[in-house]
């Protein structure tokens, strides 16, 4: 999911930096005081999840836990994400640096997606928040898929057949990030309701 | 505080769990031997990058070589005749993913360019290797560090106001 250095177009690049300025600075005003606990330990949870490999068959995917992030945070997600990737890229060599805009709207706009589709599912029920989980965990990997044929699209490739390569290369990790997501967010909620946003604790 | 223990453990588990790997980054070598490129392309702990395109530039940018790299991530050719400037390589491992390595002019002209030598694919082997848990505890170090600096700014600007 991470686009690699010398992949992408001057304009892509620099379009794509823009935007996550835009958005980042954004997030980091609507952190509250004692929201920057939880983003941190989101941000952890998302800097060493893509080290995570699960193999099905021959195919070898990792977690990416946009979902969490953006379920969790809503917008304050791209600050949580775009610190976390610039770390990806320094010590993992994760993703171009120049590339970071990009690859953070990538993952950042699917993931505050999901907030404001399945927000209102959280804490009503173990079932309703599980599901919400799980869904945010689909669908943030499916946007980001689409994103990522979007940017390449607009560099020189053709979107819908890379699109659809993409789509369907990250069918595996859709579903693990579903069931992960889920657990996760049962789990938060059962052992820490306070990472929840105080309206539905 | 306690349950902020409970979430670090949780997070610290996520960490033990993790398998060093290079889900992103690719990793492509080339080095010259009796006459011919080697190259391998991979994502680190010998994970081939298999059946990828590859391809092979001089320096005013032209593709001298194409080809795809085999079950191994393996790739050969032979050197052209009378080459002498740098050669450049690019890997596509799936889109987005590219890798690029540069064959330096002197490499072509290096005695183990036309003998044979094990110390070009234990380079390899050292730019195979996965992250450290240095590196890991420290970047979560550093995101608490961030995070603190950030909540601290903020209480200054509440106090004030």
């Amino acid at each position: 999911m991470h686009i690699s250095e010398g992949v992408l177009s001057g304009p892509v690049l620099g379009a794509g930096a823009a935007v996550t300025l835009g958005f980042t600075t954004l997030g980091l005003k609507k952190i509250s005081y004692d929201q920057m606990v939880h983003v941190a330990i989101l941000a952890s949870a998302f800097f060493v999840a893509s080290l995570i490999h699960v193999n099905i068959g021959p195919v070898s995917v990792h977690l990416i836990l946009n979902g969490v992030l953006g379920l969790l945070l809503g917008v304050a997600a791209f600050p949580a994400i775009l610190t976390a990737l610039v770390l990806q890229s320094l010590f993992f060599q994760y993703g171009g640096l120049t590339a970071l805009g990009v690859n953070c709207l990538i993952m950042a706009v699917p993931a505050v997606t999901v907030h404001y589709l399945f927000f209102p599912m959280l804490g009503k029920s173990k079932t309703m928040t599980f599901t919400a989980g799980m869904l945010s965990g689909v669908f943030s990997i499916l946007g980001s898929s689409f994103l990522l044929g979007g940017a390449l699209w607009f560099t020189d490739e053709q979107f819908l057949k890379t699109s659809m390569a993409i789509v369907a290369g990250h069918v595996p990790v859709m579903i693990i990030e579903g069931i992960v997501t889920g657990f996760c967010l049962s789990f938060l909620v059962k052992v820490y309701p306070e990472i929840l946003p105080k309206k539905i604790q | 505080m306690k349950k902020i223990l409970q979430i670090s453990i949780f997070l610290l588990a996520f960490v033990i769990l993790i398998r060093p790997c290079f889900a992103h980054k690719v990793v492509l070598f080339g080095w010259v031997e009796n006459n011919t490129v080697h190259i391998e392309a991979g994502f680190g702990n010998n994970r081939p990058a298999m059946d990828c395109s590859l391809k092979a530039f001089d320096q005013s940018n032209t593709i001298i070589f194409q080809g795809r790299t085999d079950k191994n991530g393996k790739f050969t050719f032979q050197v052209p005749e009378l080459w002498s400037g740098d050669m450049r390589l690019e890997v596509k491992a799936g889109p987005g993913h590219k890798g690029t390595w540069t064959i330096l002019a002197s490499e072509f002209a290096a005695p183990e360019a036309t003998g044979k030598t094990d110390e070009i694919p234990e380079k390899y082997s050292a730019m195979n290797k996965g992250p450290s848990g240095v590196k890991i505890f420290f970047g979560i170090l550093l995101i608490f560090a961030l995070a603190i600096g950030i909540r601290q700014i903020k209480k200054k600007k509440a106090d004030r106001t």
